[in-house]
């Protein structure tokens, strides 16, 4: 069952379908538009009715009394679209047909009102390259940040680009040929744009047959849809920068995320298939029952990872506009990372609690020198530096975690705490070398801390002349992170002299010398002990240093000069 | 250079002259002119007929008069008028000239 419309065509009356009727309505429209400012529209259009009428007069007989639409497509096809209609040689015309022909074929650029976001200068330059119009946007906004270029080009654009008023010139704009169906296409995209943009057209060329005020209207228009655009223009500019604010929170919360569960989920299979068990390494020496390592855990992905996980929501509601989330939503998050605060917190202070008191532990170790030698060679022990066995991580002041390394003296070969062992040297009271260690570590009592420092494991070794000092400590499994470190001091008596072999460089640290030569200049020399303390005994180069002190003496001079 | 411009220039150019031979030999009304046109394969689409119509009228070289039809509303009927014959005349005379031009060139070789 359809519903039927009566109309009168060319003075017959036809019950046309409606989906029929509207077709014909919609040719009648576009033919109408063809040949707008014709001064014998009116008649042609009523001639052309007389003819549809015949036609469909053809089709209807006892057995078929209603028009359907595809009476209404066979018309059309026989009628011909508007442009055919147009009769170029009309010599009253020819004007406005030349116009209208010229106009027809080319690509022109258009402001575009109907995707416009300010005065559809992007738009309409995308439809005429056939880019996305973003792309120009993008650029234009970008420029702004620049030297404040594009909003200015912008504006001459504005006022240079004419705006697409008719259904043509949209369609000239995208370089779509005019013909009934492009026509169609576009009155069915806007049909009461059409509507106006036929009365907006019969408006124009009224004004413009008085031929002045084209100019005035175009300024005209650009200054009426200012003030709709400035507030636009601030929102594109909003948009595309929440666009790629977006882009950046989603990937930043993406990564963030998966670097956190990583670490944090990947407790124990993950984690061992990649042999990163840093965090968790991490946790365990700071806390040494479980459900305080848990504890800290939950309390760490909570602070860390309710931020990212917002970052990332965020993101997405700037990427996808349509998407909302209910409030309830930010509330928790909120509640959550407050709560993440809160147990960090608690767990901070219980760590505070337990390393409130530090103890150092001395310990001196006579060596086992034959006391006949005058010159100790101090060297570490073991084959490689420490910076290649323990890649970069090798720094002062710090432990870190190693898993998987042979240390034999250490009687341990995974879970291990590497710190850096330092060594200085002093003047010895007595006429022997003495080696003292200091160990050094927190705890909440003292009798705690001095426990935690003895189980500082460190090595060295002597043999006949030479004092080999492993360069790094370690701390065994199970071991709690409590600030451990060492200074091995050395003591030489006056008179005697240490060597410094080159490797020794990774160890010593701050040896006082009357030469104030610094520590990695020291490496490689003999240095004696005398009253005032270290002296070089084989450097060469103290013409050198001599070079330095004169060179600082001159500019000293000069500045005087100029003083 | 497109065949079609050229093509749809030739034909628009005779189209106009077939229409007053046709209505110098007897009345017509749009449908009938359509009909002849279509035989002899002059025009396409029917629309462009009526613009062309017109154009013939509001020069003078056409006047019509309407005329009570059995079958429907009444119909418009063309016929030329004196200045339409003289424009004829002068365009026969035009059109014999081409005819003669166009054969004596193509045969020439």
């Amino acid at each position: 069952m359809n519903k039927t419309i009566n109309v009168n065509i060319g003075g017959r009356i036809f019950s046309v379908e409606e989906d029929a009727f509207a077709q014909l309505e919609k040719y009648l429209r576009t033919l109408r538009s063809s040949f707008e400012g014709h001064q014998s529209a009116d008649e042609i259009i009523s001639d052309i009715e007389l003819r549809i009428s015949e036609l469909f007069a053809e089709r209807i007989n006892e057995s078929k009394q209603v028009i359907v639409i595809q009476d209404v497509e066979a018309v059309v096809t026989i009628m011909g679209k508007p442009e055919d209609y147009l009769d170029e040689d009309d010599e009253d015309e020819r004007e406005f047909t030349k116009a209208k022909s010229s106009k027809k074929y080319e690509k022109r650029v258009f402001r575009d009102p109907d995707g416009k976001i300010i005065f559809g200068v992007c738009g309409g330059l995308s439809a005429y390259f056939g880019w996305d119009p973003i792309i120009l946007r993008a650029i234009f906004v970008l420029t702004t940040f620049v030297w404040g270029t594009g909003p200015l080009i912008y504006i001459i654009l504005a006022l240079i680009i004419p705006k697409a008023k008719t259904t043509a010139e949209k369609l000239q704009m995208k370089g779509e040929p005019v013909t009934v169906d492009n026509i169609s296409k576009k009155v069915n995209e806007s049909f009461s744009g059409m509507k106006d943009d036929i009365k907006e057209f019969g408006e124009k060329h009224d004004i413009s047959s008085e031929s002045v005020n084209s100019a005035g209207k175009q300024i005209g228009d650009v200054i009426g849809d200012f003030f709709e655009a400035f507030g636009k223009f601030l929102k594109v500019i909003l948009r595309v920068l929440g666009k790629v604010i977006g882009v950046f929170l989603f990937i930043g919360g993406a990564f963030g995320l998966m670097a956190i569960i990583t670490s944090l989920i990947g407790i124990d299979s993950f984690a061992e298939a990649t042999g990163d068990r840093e965090f968790m390494e991490f946790v365990k020496a700071m806390y040494t029952d479980s459900p305080k390592q848990g504890f800290f855990i939950i309390g760490c992905f909570l602070t860390a990872g309710i931020p990212l996980i917002a970052m990332l929501l965020i993101g997405i509601r700037l990427l996808f506009t349509r998407i909302k989330y209910p409030g309830v939503i930010a509330i928790s998050m909120v509640l959550l990372w407050i709560l993440g605060m809160g147990i960090l917190t608690y767990s901070g202070a219980d760590l505070i609690r337990h390393r409130d008191t530090s103890t150092e532990f001395t310990q001196t170790l006579p060596l086992q020198l034959d006391n006949t030698i005058d010159t100790l060679t101090l060297d570490i022990e073991g084959a490689n530096s420490p910076r290649i066995k323990f890649r970069n991580r090798f720094m002062e002041g710090s432990i870190f975690y190693e898993g998987g390394v042979t240390i034999p003296w250490a009687d341990s070969t995974n879970v291990l705490y590497v710190g850096k062992n330092r060594i200085t040297v002093r003047q010895s009271a007595g006429k022997k070398f003495l080696l003292e260690v200091e160990k050094y570590a927190k705890g909440a009592t003292d009798k705690e801390a001095l426990m935690n420092a003895r189980e500082i494991i460190s090595h060295h070794q002597v043999s006949s002349d030479t004092l080999k000092i492993s360069p790094y400590f370690v701390l065994g499994d199970g071991t709690r992170l409590l600030s451990q470190r060492t200074r091995y001091t050395l003591y030489v008596p006056i008179g005697k002299a240490v060597h410094f072999a080159t490797r020794s460089e990774d160890i010593i640290y701050d040896i006082p010398n009357v030469s104030y030569t610094h520590d990695r200049d020291m490496i490689g020399k003999t240095w004696v002990m005398t009253e005032e303390g270290l002296k070089c005994t084989s450097c060469e180069n103290r013409d050198e240093d001599n070079e330095e002190t004169d060179v600082d003496a001159n500019i000293e001079t000069s500045t005087i000069i100029i003083g | 250079m497109k065949i079609e411009n050229t093509k749809a220039q030739m034909r628009k150019g005779v189209l106009e002259f077939v229409i007053l031979q046709l209505l110098n030999q007897k009345e017509m009304y749009p449908s009938d002119i359509i009909g002849e046109l279509k035989e002899s394969k002059l025009i396409v689409v029917e629309g462009t007929l009526y613009p062309l119509l017109t154009r013939l009228k509001n020069s003078g070289l056409l006047d019509y008069r309407w005329e009570e039809s059995k079958s429907g509303p009444p119909r418009k009927y063309y016929k030329l008028t004196e200045l339409g014959e003289q424009f004829l005349s002068e365009l026969s005379q035009t059109w014999n000239e081409l005819v003669h031009a166009v054969n004596q060139t193509t045969t020439k070789d």
